[in-house]
């Protein structure tokens, strides 16, 4: 019966197999099959049988006319029958009276086995298939093996296995799924390509996820390393050096430097000025023989000039406090040059910029400036850091986030090529190119060549339009892909309204403006967009 | 109780042989009649006249040492012509004069000759083991043994006997047609000039302490349980009812054919070198001893089935029912 029930699951397994909604292979049926049958084997040797059944039974197989359940009947001449039956049993070979027979649950469990092989070799076989389609599965076939080749090479190992992410292994296992789909011939090319366009969405889609939190650990870097700076200001006593005036550019702070010492000496000229004036005011006054209305109008001249003079020195405090702040950052900006300058710094702040730029252009494009063997590079030479530092905390706090960026930059372990890398191996494996398609504001691709459309949309399920489309829309030649245009599977309704997320998004938008991470060619089409959004 | 059953089977065997030395074939109906008289029960015999049933009943007695009367049945027999009647004695006196049921074998011919109120007496002594006569209890002899016999052929002026009456027989044996070959010997034997004497081979006691060895064989519940089954299967209604006796039966046997066909089968253990009854015993008891005790409706007698068949198919339906606990 285990038997029968294992070889009737594993048939199940492979009609799910069939229909493509398992993966059932001939050792997972064998083990299936072979579980049943130890299961039900050892179900049969737990169980107890009653002693009256195996009484009865044995009566009946041995040929003993009741003699054994007799001998259970309370007589007192109980002795006598247990002997007789004693007697004809001893003749009896238990091989003899249960015999190994071939009964209704042993053939319902080969008869299950043979219909979960033949369900398999069916679903696999491509007898039934015209040349054409034979053709054409053998040739996915082949690229399920390309397939299979990279994520067992790549993706699967123990060391790519260790420390990969959720989303990382949810993108292999979908990988596999379309690898063990093209190999057994469950998908046709149209089929295979919507696929791996999707699966290359997905994997662009977490490989600019991860860029961006590398970019946001290396946004925590780099406040680590303002406090490395702040600290090594204040060690020199140059705390209060103006933070805005650290970062001028020395061309302005040369200009600004100037137009003070140019303020303070026309604030002096003028101050003088007015001293001579009150001077002469004051011996005016002195002289006796003025008027009544002459000595007012002096003593008012003589206030509005002390006035002046007034303003004139509390301008000349500020400028003097401007020269001194300007002072102070020059000497901040000289301590914190020679940090800068120092060997170990340089070849930190080197690499910082480095995965900056690899995370600028993965965020882009999916693709990782940096080669697996440099971002490799670039981690033991952080490491390396990071050992020579280990005793200044702020060093090691800063280099620790640096690390964390690069992680974050790879998505998974250092073996790997990440996920953006999987998905253009699906793409050119499936004759599709890699890169994101740039889309134009009317909602045509950019760039040139020409799109052939080869099929003429058809209506899908609900208000779905699927086109196979094939032509050149970068300068990198012919590729095809599947073009879906459905509707929002959540609802008639956004959960959302647009306007509130609206300014969290733009804000988002402007940082990653700002931070330079979209390119140039295509900055201006984003606040157009914005703009657009807001007007509307 | 192995010695007794021992003893059983030696005094029965030799019975059987020495009935055999005076009838020809009928081992079956021989083996059935010793079974009823082992078994105390009375015995009908339902089969073409002068077919030996007489000289077997004489044999038997002749075997046994035992008493032996004739009744031949006619419509105008009184009761009293069985049972015995009160004659006025030479002292003036009412006395009791036994009638031919007052041996210890009686055989029965063609009782169903007879009307219902003499077969009623009859049957009544049967079932009692004893008459009243001017309000005096008259005991039987023991062993008592009756044994009927029917003649199916003829019909008119018949009063067969009723459902009720047929159920006082312990069994209702068939007697067949002997083969040419036993036919030729019956012709031989009869008609040249060798007496087949009948020796005594045992006595009243012996056939009394049979009766007490068939009653101590055991019936394990399991046997009795099937022996039940078949029973109950012969119903038209209840839980047990098989599928034929819900098509074919009127009325099921009675209780006290499940009574019979456990004792026969308890005879039939002995015969077997057993003390304990099986499931073939109880087969074997089956259609003697159910065969008369079931009424079957028209659609039966329209289909042409006959009781053994009806029984045939009880016993195949019980028996599939009756598994092998271990199914490997």
């Amino acid at each position: 019966m285990g038997a029968s029930a294992g070889a009737l699951a594993a048939a199940g397994w492979s009609a799910l197999d069939w229909m493509g909604y398992a993966d059932a292979t001939p050792v997972g049926m064998a083990i299936l099959a072979g579980v049943g049958s130890v299961l039900g084997a050892i179900a049969g040797a737990s169980l107890r049988l009653p002693t009256t059944s195996l009484r009865a039974s044995v009566d009946r197989r041995a040929n003993l006319e009741n003699r054994l359940t007799a001998s259970a009947v309370d007589v007192p001449f109980i002795d006598e029958i247990t002997a007789d039956a004693e007697r004809r049993l001893q003749g009896v070979k238990a091989a003899e009276i249960y015999p190994m027979r071939v009964g209704r649950w042993h053939a319902g469990a080969l008869a299950s086995m043979a219909l979960a092989a033949s369900i398999f070799l069916l679903g696999s076989t491509p007898l039934l298939l015209s040349a054409e389609a034979k053709a054409s599965r053998e040739e996915l076939a082949k690229k399920g093996a390309a397939v299979e080749r990279i994520l067992k090479e790549q993706f699967e190992t123990p060391e790519a296995q260790k420390g990969m992410t959720d989303a990382e292994r949810r993108l292999v296992e979908e990988a596999r799924r379309l690898q063990r789909d093209l190999e057994k011939g469950r998908l046709n090319k149209e089929e295979a390509l919507q696929k791996a366009n999707e699966l290359k969405d997905k994997a662009l889609e977490l490989a600019k996820q991860f860029a961006q939190d590398s970019q946001k650990s290396l946004a925590q870097a780099e406040t680590a390393m303002e406090k490395i700076e702040r600290a090594e200001l204040e060690k020199a006593g140059l705390s209060e050096a103006d933070p805005s005036l650290l970062q001028m550019p020395q061309g302005q702070r040369d200009e600004l430097k100037a137009k003070n010492a140019a303020k303070q000496k026309d604030l002096k000229s003028q101050m003088e000025a007015i001293d001579k004036k009150l001077a002469e005011i004051a011996k005016k006054l002195a002289k006796k023989g003025l008027t009544e209305a002459e000595r007012k109008s002096l003593e008012a001249e003589r206030k509005e000039l002390e006035k002046q003079k007034a303003e004139l020195q509390k301008q000349m405090e500020e400028a003097q406090k401007e020269s001194k702040a300007l002072e102070l950052s020059e000497q901040a900006r000289q301590v914190l040059s020679k940090m800068r300058n120092h060997e170990l710094m340089k070849e930190i702040r080197k690499l910082a910029e480095q995965l900056a730029k690899n995370n600028q252009q993965t965020a882009r494009d999916g693709q990782p400036k940096l080669t697996k063997e440099q971002r490799a590079e670039m981690k033991k030479k952080l490491e390396e850091l990071l050992a020579k530092l280990k005793d200044d905390k702020a060093m090691e706090e800063y280099l620790k986030q640096m690390i964390e960026a690069m992680k974050n930059a790879e998505g998974q372990s250092e073996q790997g090529d990440g996920p953006g890398q999987l998905g253009i191996s699906l793409m050119s494996l499936l004759g599709l190119k890699g890169g994101m398609p740039d889309v134009g504001e009317d909602g045509t691709f950019m760039d040139t060549g020409h799109v052939n459309k080869l099929d003429k949309p058809e209506e899908g399920k609900g208000k779905t339009f699927e086109t196979q489309v094939s032509g050149a829309r970068r300068d990198t030649g012919e590729e095809s892909f599947v073009e879906i245009k459905a509707p929002t599977t959540v609802g008639n309704r956004t959960s959302v309204p647009y306007k509130s997320v609206l300014p969290s998004y733009r804000k988002k938008a402007e940082e990653a403006l700002g931070r330079k991470e979209i390119p140039k060619e295509h900055e201006k089409r984003v606040r157009a967009y914005f703009e657009s959004l807001t007007k509307g | 109780m192995q010695e007794d059953a021992k003893w059983f089977r030696e005094r029965f065997e030799a019975v059987r042989q020495e009935v055999g030395r005076a009838i020809v074939g009928q081992a079956e109906v021989v083996e059935g009649v010793l079974a009823g008289l082992a078994a105390n029960g009375h015995v009908l015999l339902e089969g073409m006249p002068g077919l030996g049933k007489t000289l077997m009943v004489r044999s038997l007695s002749e075997a046994l040492h035992l008493n032996f009367s004739r009744i031949q049945f006619t419509p105008d027999m009184m009761p009293a012509d069985v049972t015995g009647t009160q004659v006025l004695g030479e002292n003036r006196a009412f006395e009791y004069r036994p009638g031919p049921i007052f041996a210890n074998i009686v055989l029965a011919d063609e009782i169903n000759r007879a009307t219902p109120k003499t077969q009623s007496a009859m049957l009544e002594a049967m079932q009692e083991r004893a008459v009243t006569a001017g309000g005096k209890r008259h005991v039987l002899p023991e062993p008592f043994l009756v044994m009927a016999t029917q003649n199916p052929v003829e019909q008119e002026g018949t009063y067969p006997l009723p459902e009720a009456q047929l159920d006082r027989f312990f069994v209702k044996l068939l007697v067949p047609y002997p083969t040419k070959a036993e036919l030729s010997e019956v012709v031989l034997r009869t008609t040249g000039s060798l007496d087949q004497a009948v020796t005594r081979v045992a006595s009243e006691e012996d056939v009394l302490r049979m009766r007490g060895i068939v009653r101590a064989v055991v019936v394990d519940p399991d046997v009795l349980n099937f022996a039940l089954s078949l029973v109950v299967g012969t119903h038209p209604e209840g839980d047990g009812a098989t599928s034929i006796a819900k098509r074919y039966a009127r009325y099921g046997a009675s209780p006290r054919g499940a009574q019979s066909i456990v004792t026969l089968a308890k005879v039939y253990a002995l015969l077997g070198e057993r003390v304990n009854a099986s499931k073939g015993d109880v087969l074997k008891a089956l259609k003697p001893t159910l065969r008369h005790r079931i009424l079957l409706n028209f659609e039966a007698e329209a289909d042409g089935i006959a009781p053994d068949a009806f029984l045939d198919s009880v016993a195949e339906q019980v028996g599939k029912e009756d598994r092998d606990p271990v199914r490997v």
